[in-house]
């Protein structure tokens, strides 16, 4: 029972992960091969391709870890592997 | 259920402790505005303001004395998330990473964003991929993981040697950025102020190991954000009337442009594969502000990030203080933290840059070399810029700014009280401190549980084990101090080819120890010397024809690595059952950490086999 409970934790806290991954990926990575296209959109005064790289991709961080923090521990919970 | 084994709350007081300090910090600093009106000399108020810093941090760590192995190697598990946050936070750039980036913003903009994006999106990618897994685990330092995880104790030396090299790297590059520091403020010789440096360190850590790191670090960490969010927040207000210069920049960026093109100020074309990092010491304007790829191309733009953002999550010391939680949920939430701290200090180093080239190079329109505006006239002054080789008409290119002062410059250019200058050199300096601990407290555990007590740790009393732990942090501490009088190197670079090494070797097996089964001892270890060889082959080619920057040494070693774990773990035969046990237990956040587990257990039959 246990065992198998184990196996579901981890399926479900892998493929929160990849989602993260993947994510995270286009804001490390896939947003700076288009700056000089995003650059053309202007938001809040700044050039957007420019914003992602300052700001944007920073802020996107910040919330995917709020969620993924969530989410995971909900993941925990719902199989019973979290602590206390 | 699974429930908490030996978990101490944190002091319940630790929050008022921190009050205090920031109180008398506050203090100091408003003393010393006071006595500055007074009329008291220049330099008496900055060694004020240094033995202020120094003394507030020295006094944490000296109080948070401890002979027990438990609290000296992993402060007892039990620093809350936010003090490790904001520790980490500060401690990822270190004091080389926020002198020089913030510089290297100013100097050449745009390109060097993918410094800060790195060590953000490091830290993002630590806590997707490591440092719970590793709380879970509750080694005290990598070595120590890998060794136990694999039970090898071969592993865990050669893990040892390669943790090494990027903490002394570390070490040296933050004695330096504090040698600067140290000598804004005093006046002093660089030898005095690395010995000087060294001495603060030693006094610091020695007497609690990881728990007098965690709390002077997390002090040292605030007084930073208060030195480098205050200048800037009164900063914004001037240039945009608003206090969030971080937000509220992007306007100016256009007229910075505007101002750029008057100026004649180039716009570079850097190939795909260029990296042109702005040097230590007295720089020109490299290029436009706003313009992307001009030192720094697209591809290497991107290979740049991966090297610093896989250095930044396999760095031996970073690791080391996200395991000194209550909980694996408490690091997720601690680095949480630390992305949210270091993202506010990312955004504030390039509102300050866009803040900084608006009022230069405005003030500049039109002005002879003869008549040197005022506030640029303020940095000749104290050496943080320099004017030499222009023509009879001075422009933005013929004038050099020292890259790691800029963040000092900010206030004197907008002609703040000279106490806020001090405040940033104490800030840089706190930071350099700071760092500079990290790292050797690191080392120190390392060459001491590590390598000299060995895997037969488990025999040894706390009191042994503390001693030699102690006194390799003596050593270690001397002897980095002597590399960063000896050793000739830009700080900024020395921090990224440590992250080029622990990007190489270390991360790809730690990532791959916790989410590949199949992983052995023996792939482990190929791993480590694949990416060690991968990166100093990049490094060493750097003076061949590649094209490849030394910097950008995790593209080839990061591959190598885990090629080498898969290609051997697969010819090596699959693990054993207790070692599949472990990595099961590794995933799981709830139930008895591990290492205290295979210590205890160890104590009442021996080790397994090593």
């Amino acid at each position: 029972m246990a065992q198998d409970n184990g196996e579901r934790h981890w399926s479900r806290t892998s493929s929160l992960m990849w989602t993260m991954f993947v994510l995270w990926l286009i804001f490390s990575f896939g947003v700076h091969f288009f700056v000089d296209s995003l650059n053309t959109i202007k938001i809040l005064g700044f050039p957007l391709g420019f914003y992602m790289a300052a700001q944007g991709s920073l802020i996107v961080f910040v919330i995917m870890l709020f969620i993924f923090a969530h989410r995971q521990d909900v993941i925990d919970r719902e199989e019973g592997q979290a602590e206390d | 259920m699974p429930h908490r084994h030996g978990v101490q709350l944190a002091n319940p007081m630790v929050g008022v402790y921190f009050g205090i300090f920031a109180a008398c910090l506050a203090a100091g600093v408003v003393l010393l505005l006071i006595l500055e009106q007074l009329g008291v000399t220049e330099a008496s108020l900055k060694t004020a303001m240094a033995v202020i810093s120094v003394a507030l941090s020295a006094t944490i760590g000296v109080g948070a004395y401890s002979n027990r192995a438990r609290e000296f190697l992993i402060s007892g598990r039990r620093v809350p998330a936010v003090y490790i946050g904001i520790s980490l936070a500060v401690a990822a750039p270190g004091g080389a990473g926020i002198a020089g980036i913030s510089g290297a913003l100013f100097i050449t903009g745009f390109d060097m964003l993918f410094l800060g994006v790195g060590i953000v999106a490091g830290l993002t990618v630590s806590v997707m991929l490591l440092a719970p897994y590793l709380r879970k685990f509750g080694a005290p330092t990598v070595p120590a993981y890998l060794g136990q995880r694999f039970e090898s104790g071969a592993l865990r030396l050669l893990a040892a040697s390669i943790a090494v090299l990027p903490l002394v790297l570390i070490a040296i590059a933050e004695i330096k950025i504090g040698v600067v520091a140290a000598k804004w403020l005093m006046p002093i010789s660089t030898e005095m102020a690395a010995v000087l440096i060294v001495l603060v360190v030693v006094v610091t850590v020695v007497p609690g190991g990881v728990r007098s790191l965690s709390w002077s670090s997390a002090a040292q960490a605030l007084m930073v954000l208060i030195a480098i969010l205050l200048p800037a927040a009164i900063a914004a207000v001037m240039e945009t009337n608003l206090p969030f210069g971080q937000l509220s920049h992007g306007p100016l960026m256009r007229s910075v442009g505007r101002v750029e093109a008057a100026q004649g100020v180039p716009i570079p074309v850097a190939g795909l594969m260029a990296l042109e990092l702005p040097g230590a010491g007295l720089q020109p304007i490299a290029g436009r502000f706003a313009t992307a790829f001009g030192s720094v191309g697209p591809i290497a733009f991107v290979l740049g990030t991966l090297s610093v953002l896989v250095g930044v999550a396999g760095s031996p010391s970073l690791l080391a203080r996200s395991v000194t939680t209550p909980s694996v949920f408490d690091t997720r939430k601690a680095i949480g933290w630390a992305v949210a701290v270091s993202g506010i200090l990312l955004l504030t180093f390039s509102s300050v840059a866009v803040f900084q080239r608006d009022i230069l190079l405005s003030s500049l329109v039109g002005q002879p070399t003869s008549a040197i505006p005022e506030t640029l006239q303020r940095l000749v002054d104290v050496g943080l810029a320099a004017t030499e080789g222009a023509g009879a008409k001075l422009t933005a290119t013929s004038i050099q700014f020292d890259r790691d002062g800029m963040l000092l410059a900010l206030p004197l250019l907008m002609g703040m009280p000279l106490a806020v200058v001090n405040l940033v050199a104490a800030g840089v300096m706190a930071a350099a401190l700071g760092g500079a601990a990290a790292s050797v407290t690191q080392l120190g555990i390392i060459i001491g549980d590590d390598v000299i007590n060995g895997p037969a740790n488990w025999r040894a009393t706390d009191a042994h084990r503390v001693m030699v732990c102690r006194v390799a942090i003596l050593a270690s501490a001397g002897l980095v101090g002597l590399g960063a009088v000896l050793a000739r190197g830009d700080p900024l670079v020395l921090l990224l080819y440590a992250f080029a090494i622990s990007g190489s070797a270390l991360f790809p097996v730690l990532a791959l120890s916790i989410w590949w089964k199949r992983i052995t001892a023996a792939g482990a270890i190929a791993g480590l010397s694949a990416g060690l060889v991968g990166a100093l082959i990049a490094v060493l080619a750097d003076l061949g024809t590649l094209g490849l920057h030394g910097l950008l040494a995790p593209a080839v070693g990061l591959p190598m690595a885990v090629i080498a774990t898969l290609a051997v773990s697969y010819l090596t035969p699959v693990p054993g059952r207790h070692i599949l046990e472990i990595v099961r237990d590794l995933r799981i956040p709830g139930g008895e950490t591990i290492y205290d587990r295979e210590l205890r257990q160890a104590r009442h039959r021996g080790p397994r086999g090593r």
